[in-house]
Order: C-alpha cells, then sequence, then structure tokens
C-alpha cells in the first residue's frame, strides 16, 4: 500500500464516521420527540429542568411545544417524569451506538459490507 | 377517532406505484402498527393482485391529470395531482399521508397521532448522502418563499384542514398565474410548489417534529434491510443510513430491491 493509499483510507474512514455521527445525532434528536396530551415537544436537559422549576407546586401548568403552541398540562410532575424517562432512553441508545461506532476501526467496519 | 396511513398509486409506462405501495403498505404494518388505505386508478389495482391484503381500504380514484416529466434519460407520465383530495378521499379522522418511495425503517410517525394539530406538514429533508438541505429544497428560488414537502402531511379531518386542501386544489387551477407570482416554472406543476404556496398563503406553518431524510436520482440506492439502507454516489462512495426514515427518488433502483424484498416477504 503506498502512502496516497494510506491517507485515501484513512479520509475515507474519516468521512463515514462524521457522516454517522451526525446521522446518529439526527436520530438521537427524533428519538427526543415526545407526544404528550395534544402537544409535540422537543425535550432536551434545558427544556426538562426548566419545567421542573416551572411546575413546582403546580396544578397544570402551559408549556410550549416545538411549533410554538401552549399545550395545558393537567399534571406536571407526571409530564416531567415522561420527559425524564424519554429522553434518557434517548440518550442511552445515542451513548452506546456512539461507542459502538468508535469501536469501528476502518470504513469497511462501518459500513458493513 | 379513526387512524391510518394513506396511500397514492398510479402506475405509468415504467414505475410499478403499486408494487412500492404495497411494500410501503407493509413496512407500515411492520413498524407502525396502523391500518393503511390505498388510492389508486383501476389499472393501478388491477396490478396489485395478492399484495391488495396489506390494504385496510383500497379507494378508486380517476387520474385527474398527469403529466409527462423527465425521469432520468427519458420522459414519462406522472399522475399524482389527486394528492390535494386526500381530504375528501380519506376514511380516516386523522390520516397520514406518506409516498410510497419512503423506506420505513424507525416508528417516528407514530408521534402524530391524538395531537391537538390539524394539520402538520414536512418542512425539514436532509440529503441522506450529503447531511445537507439543497437551496432547491429551501426555497422555491431565491427570491420566493420557503419550501415545503408534500412527500408525507398529517391532517384531522375537519373543516380547518378542509381549507388547506381546497386551497390546494385552488392553486393547481390557478398554477400558470401563480407560478408568475411565485416566479416558479409553469411547465412544471409539482405537489410540493402546492403545498409550498398553500402553506404561505394559509399560514399554516406547523409542521411534522422528524427530520426526514432523502437520497436524490444522483445517489443509487445499493441495498435495503429492516433496518438499514445503502446508498452509492459513482465517485463519492457509500453511505449507510440506519433505522431512519428516507425518501429514496431513484426509482429504478429502488423498485429492484422491492422486489426481492417482496418475493422474500413471508405473510
Amino acid at each position: 500500500m503506498t502512502e496516497l493509499d494510506e491517507i485515501l483510507e484513512k479520509a475515507d474512514y474519516f468521512d463515514q464516521l462524521r457522516h454517522q455521527k451526525e446521522l446518529l445525532n439526527v436520530n438521537f434528536q427524533d428519538a427526543c420527540i415526545l407526544a404528550y396530551q395534544g402537544g409535540i415537544f422537543q425535550l432536551s436537559p434545558e427544556f426538562i429542568s426548566g419545567i421542573n422549576i416551572i411546575a413546582q407546586d403546580c396544578a397544570e401548568l402551559y408549556v410550549l411545544d416545538r411549533n410554538q403552541n401552549a399545550i395545558l398540562i393537567k399534571d406536571p410532575t407526571k409530564f416531567v417524569n415522561a420527559a425524564v424517562d424519554t429522553y434518557r432512553a434517548a440518550i442511552t441508545e445515542y451513548g452506546a451506538a456512539l461507542s459502538d461506532l468508535k469501536n469501528k476501526r476502518s470504513a469497511k467496519s462501518i459500513i458493513g459490507l | 377517532m379513526t387512524q391510518g396511513f394513506l396511500l397514492f398509486a398510479h402506475n405509468n409506462e415504467e414505475i410499478d406505484y403499486a408494487l412500492l405501495a404495497a411494500w410501503c403498505a407493509r413496512r407500515i404494518h411492520n413498524y407502525l402498527d396502523k391500518p393503511v388505505s390505498l388510492v389508486a386508478d383501476a389499472a393501478t389495482v388491477a396490478r396489485l393482485g395478492k399484495y391488495q391484503v396489506y390494504f385496510d381500504k383500497i379507494i378508486f380514484s380517476d387520474v385527474p391529470l398527469h403529466q409527462k416529466r423527465r425521469y432520468d434519460t427519458r420522459f414519462l407520465n406522472f399522475n399524482n395531482y389527486d394528492r390535494s383530495s386526500a381530504w375528501d378521499l380519506t376514511p380516516y379522522d386523522e390520516t397520514m399521508v406518506i409516498d410510497t418511495d419512503i423506506v420505513i425503517q424507525s416508528n417516528v410517525m407514530n408521534c402524530v397521532w391524538n395531537s391537538n394539530y390539524n394539520l402538520m406538514v414536512c418542512a425539514r429533508s436532509v440529503d441522506g448522502y450529503t447531511n445537507e438541505i439543497e437551496e432547491e429544497f429551501r426555497v422555491l428560488n431565491e427570491t420566493s418563499i420557503k419550501f415545503y414537502w408534500a412527500t408525507q402531511f398529517y391532517f384531522k379531518k375537519n373543516s380547518e384542514s378542509e381549507i388547506f386542501f381546497k386551497t390546494c386544489k385552488w392553486i393547481r387551477k390557478n398554477y400558470i398565474w401563480l407560478s408568475r407570482v411565485y416566479d416558479i416554472d409553469p411547465k412544471l406543476l409539482r405537489n410540493d410548489y402546492i403545498w409550498s404556496i398553500a402553506v404561505h398563503m394559509l399560514h399554516c406553518e406547523n409542521t411534522l417534529p422528524w427530520t426526514l431524510l432523502h437520497s436524490t436520482y444522483r445517489s443509487n440506492v445499493y441495498n435495503i434491510t429492516d433496518h438499514n439502507v445503502i446508498l452509492y454516489k459513482p465517485g463519492f462512495g457509500v453511505r449507510k443510513i440506519v433505522k431512519h426514515d428516507v425518501h429514496v427518488m431513484h426509482k429504478d433502483d429502488l423498485i429492484k430491491l422491492v422486489k426481492k424484498e417482496m418475493e422474500l416477504a413471508n405473510d
């Protein structure tokens, strides 16, 4: 293998790695969607902790969903729990997929052909 | 509230949309577990044969209009203009309409059901090869309005969503005039353009929450399995898309792979 072949192989590997990371992130963002009481929410740690603070001692609460519509949440504690569960499942899958990807040391093993 | 998917299929000289619809319905059953209805003309339904089992209902729709369009190196007739009649044709209270050339590999579309929304359109589709949004899929042109996809959309059957579909029909009828207003090619009547104009006119900007990936005619499809799609672009290499829905525009490759998958299907 010439030096150029080696460089091209590495370039291909880094290109595949970058592409797969970006796709995993798209999958992660989709896994962070929570449909709840008619609203569709995009979850993030900031969103969850913000709602958690605002919801203290509230029997019900309006929360803006991803299309900026105000959704009346009847039981905010239950909503925060559902958001935490969804986010935790999404980040766990994302983390596992990323570490699996890092163990693949060639473009061929990433593609799996 | 009844919920389900609605597919449209009208075969042309070369592309077997009946087969694509059956394959898509099978994937909907596997990944999303929802009923699927098909809107098709009599000739396309006749091609379905044993694959009719994948459909909850088959709704006959005559082709109101067809257009010869360039497809790769040849010109083919495309008959997909009854999509604006989705509201009239759907048997469901809540309907998700999708193209038959979407490779379903996830259950993300199930998040739309029981929402407060009357209509949600697709605003964001990323090229699965480059992970970027091409300029032609951002805006109709550089001085015009935002681009929305008619590839997939959700609606509740009520008077609010009815206005959207009435507007789409009106746009279709007045397309030549509107093409001048929005500075688009009057010879190319695209559902995506009709949708974009209707969204712009009615300000119904509620969008579907996920990112749809697409692969254009310029990317070949090398293989499709239950959880991944492998794309290939000569001179650029290979891309693998895992557990994410992909809108595949290269029908020649797609149909070859779909035929193989449906022959192996054991249900």
